[in-house]
C-alpha cells in the first residue's frame, strides 16, 4: 500500500477552505442577527408590548443564527435530513448529558405558546413572587417584591403552580377590622361602605361589601372587601387601611385594644386602711 | 391666572410656574416665560392613572328600547389636558373618578364609570350638564331591550365643541342582539356644525367595539 502524501495534503487543503467558509458564514450570521436585533429594538420595541416583543426578538435572533449554522454545514455535504438522522443517534448520547437543558428549551417553547405569564406580569411561580422581567429560551427571570432577580429554569416554571395576578380584570382587597362591642355595627358598616365608594379604585361592580365576620373576645370583627384593578391593587389596599382608622374615629366608632372585664363573684369585704405619710 | 373648573384648579403665575390640581393630586411644571399653554378637553381615561381606554355610563333610570332604530343622549365625563407646543404636559379631572368592570370579572373590561341621566333627545339632559361633563349621542339599532348603560372606547378620540362651549363625544353606534349590546365609537361629530376641540386622531382605522351584557 502506497501512501500518497500529495493527495492527502490536497484533501486537507480542501477541508481547511471549507472550515474557513463555514466559520465566515457563522460569524456573518451572528453579525446579521445582531444587526437585525438592533434594528428591531429601534423600530419595534417601543411599538409592541414587551411580552410580545421579547419572544419575537429571541425567535428572530436565534432563528438567524440556527439558519447560519445549517448553511455553514452545507459545504461539508451534511444535509438537514442527514443531520436529523445523525441527530437521532447523537441525541440519545447527548440527550442523557443535556436532559435538563433540552427540557428547559422545550418548556420555554411551551411557555411562549401557552403564555401563562408575560413580561411585566406580577406572578407567583412556586414559592417565588414578583414581576416577570424576562422569558428566554432556557429560563425565566423574576424580580421579587424586594428587588432581587431570581432565575428559574423553564422546566421548573412549566411544572409549577403559576398564579398570574394580572390576568383577571379585578383583584379583591380584603381588610379585617375590629370595633368595640358598644359601637353601632350598622353605622360602622355604612361608614366603611362610603369610604370605599369614595375611593377611585374600588370598583362599582363588583360592589364593595362589609359584614360581621365573628364576635371575638375583645371586638366585633368586620370584614371589609372591595375589588380593584390589578395594577392598583396594592395602592388601594394600603390606602384603605390607612384611611379606615380616621373614618371610623370620625364616625365615633372605637377600634378597641385587648381588654378584660373581671367580675368577682361572692367577693369578701376588703378592709382598707389609710395611713398618713410621714413628713420630713 | 387661575382657572377653576369643577374639582380642577389650574394656576399659571407671572414667573411661569404652572400648578394643576384635581382631587387626586397636584402637578407643578415650569413654563418658559413668554410661552403659551392651552387647556383643552380630552376623553376621561388618564386620571388618577390610566387603567383603561373605555367609559361606561350607567343610566339613573334604565332605558326601555323598543327595537328598530333610535337615538339616546346622556352625559359622560371628560378631562382637561394642558398643552404646551401642541404636546400634552399634564391632565386634570374636573369630576371624581370611579371604575367598574363591564361584563364578567375574568373576561370583562375595566372602564371609567359615571352615572348619568339619559334621554331620547339632547334637550332631555341639557339641564344636568355640570363642569366636566360632555354630551354623548348613541344611535341604537336592533332588538327591543332594557338598556342599563352604555360602555364605549374613547382612547385617542377627538372631542367636539359647539358655539356655547358644550363638549361632545363622537357619535357611538350600538347594536342590540341576543342579550348583548355591541358598541362602536365613530369619529363623527354627533351634530352638524361642531368644531374639533383638540387635535385628536380624527380618522382611525379598526376602532374597537365594546360588547356588554344587558
Amino acid at each position: 500500500m502506497v501512501f500518497n502524501v500529495t493527495e492527502w495534503l490536497t484533501g486537507i487543503k480542501v477541508k481547511f477552505t471549507e472550515v474557513v467558509i463555514a466559520g465566515i458564514i457563522i460569524v456573518a450570521s451572528v453579525f446579521i442577527a445582531l444587526i437585525v436585533r438592533n434594528t428591531m429594538r429601534k423600530s419595534l420595541q417601543q411599538r409592541l408590548p414587551s411580552y410580545a416583543y421579547k419572544p419575537l426578538e429571541n425567535l428572530v435572533f436565534y432563528g438567524i443564527i440556527v439558519a447560519g449554522v445549517l448553511s455553514a454545514l452545507t459545504p461539508f455535504g451534511i444535509s438537514l435530513s442527514g443531520l436529523l438522522v445523525a441527530g437521532g443517534f447523537a441525541g440519545i448520547v447527548v440527550g442523557f448529558a443535556s436532559q435538563q437543558t433540552v427540557s428547559n428549551f422545550i418548556s420555554g417553547l411551551f411557555l411562549l405558546i401557552e403564555q401563562p405569564l408575560r413580561i411585566g406580569d406580577p406572578v407567583t411561580v412556586g414559592d417565588v413572587s414578583g414581576v416577570v422581567v424576562d422569558i428566554s429560551i432556557l429560563s425565566t427571570r423574576i424580580r421579587t417584591w424586594d428587588g432581587y432577580i431570581v432565575r428559574i429554569p423553564n422546566s421548573a416554571v412549566f411544572n409549577s403552580n403559576i398564579t398570574n395576578y394580572m390576568r383577571t380584570r379585578a383583584r379583591r382587597v380584603e381588610i379585617t377590622v375590629g370595633i368595640s362591642y358598644d359601637s353601632d355595627i350598622e353605622k360602622a358598616r355604612e361608614t366603611l361602605i362610603k369610604m370605599m365608594q369614595d375611593h377611585p379604585y374600588c370598583l362599582v361592580n363588583p360592589a364593595p361589601e362589609v359584614f360581621v365576620d365573628k364576635y371575638a373576645e375583645h371586638s366585633i370583627v368586620l370584614k371589609v372587601r372591595c375589588w380593584a384593578p390589578p395594577p392598583v391593587w396594592f395602592a388601594t389596599k394600603i390606602d384603605l387601611q390607612t384611611r379606615m382608622k380616621k373614618v371610623l374615629e370620625e364616625a365615633g366608632i372605637k377600634i378597641p385594644f385587648p381588654q378584660l372585664d373581671v367580675h368577682i363573684k361572692d367577693a369578701a369585704d376588703m378592709r382598707v386602711k389609710l395611713v398618713e405619710e410621714e413628713k420630713g | 391666572m387661575e382657572v377653576e373648573y369643577g374639582y380642577a384648579r389650574i394656576i399659571l403665575d407671572e414667573r411661569g410656574r404652572l400648578e394643576a390640581c384635581d382631587p387626586y393630586g397636584c402637578v407643578s411644571i415650569r413654563i418658559p416665560l413668554g410661552d403659551e399653554v392651552y387647556i383643552e378637553p380630552v376623553p376621561a381615561i388618564a386620571r388618577p392613572q390610566q387603567l383603561t381606554g373605555c367609559l361606561y355610563v350607567e343610566f339613573t333610570e334604565p332605558i326601555a328600547f323598543s327595537g328598530g332604530k333610535s337615538s339616546l343622549w346622556f352625559l359622560a365625563p371628560f378631562e382637561l389636558a394642558i398643552t404646551h407646543k401642541d404636546r400634552i404636559i399634564t391632565r386634570v379631572s374636573p369630576t371624581k373618578v370611579k371604575f367598574t368592570v363591564v361584563g364578567d370579572i375574568v373576561d370583562g373590561v375595566v372602564c371609567r364609570y359615571y352615572k348619568s341621566v339619559a334621554g331620547f333627545s339632547r334637550g332631555d339632559i341639557t339641564d344636568h350638564v355640570k363642569p366636566g361633563l360632555g354630551f354623548v349621542k348613541v344611535d341604537v339599532e336592533g332588538e327591543a331591550a332594557t338598556i342599563p348603560g352604555i360602555g364605549f372606547y374613547v382612547a385617542g378620540l377627538p372631542l367636539y365643541v359647539d358655539n356655547e362651549d358644550f363638549i361632545y363625544y363622537p357619535r357611538v353606534e350600538a347594536g342590540v342582539s341576543e342579550g348583548v349590546v355591541q358598541n362602536k365609537t365613530t369619529t363623527d361629530p354627533p351634530l352638524r356644525g361642531l368644531k374639533v376641540a383638540l387635535k385628536g386622531r380624527r380618522y382611525m382605522l379598526l376602532l374597537p367595539s365594546l360588547t356588554q351584557p344587558i
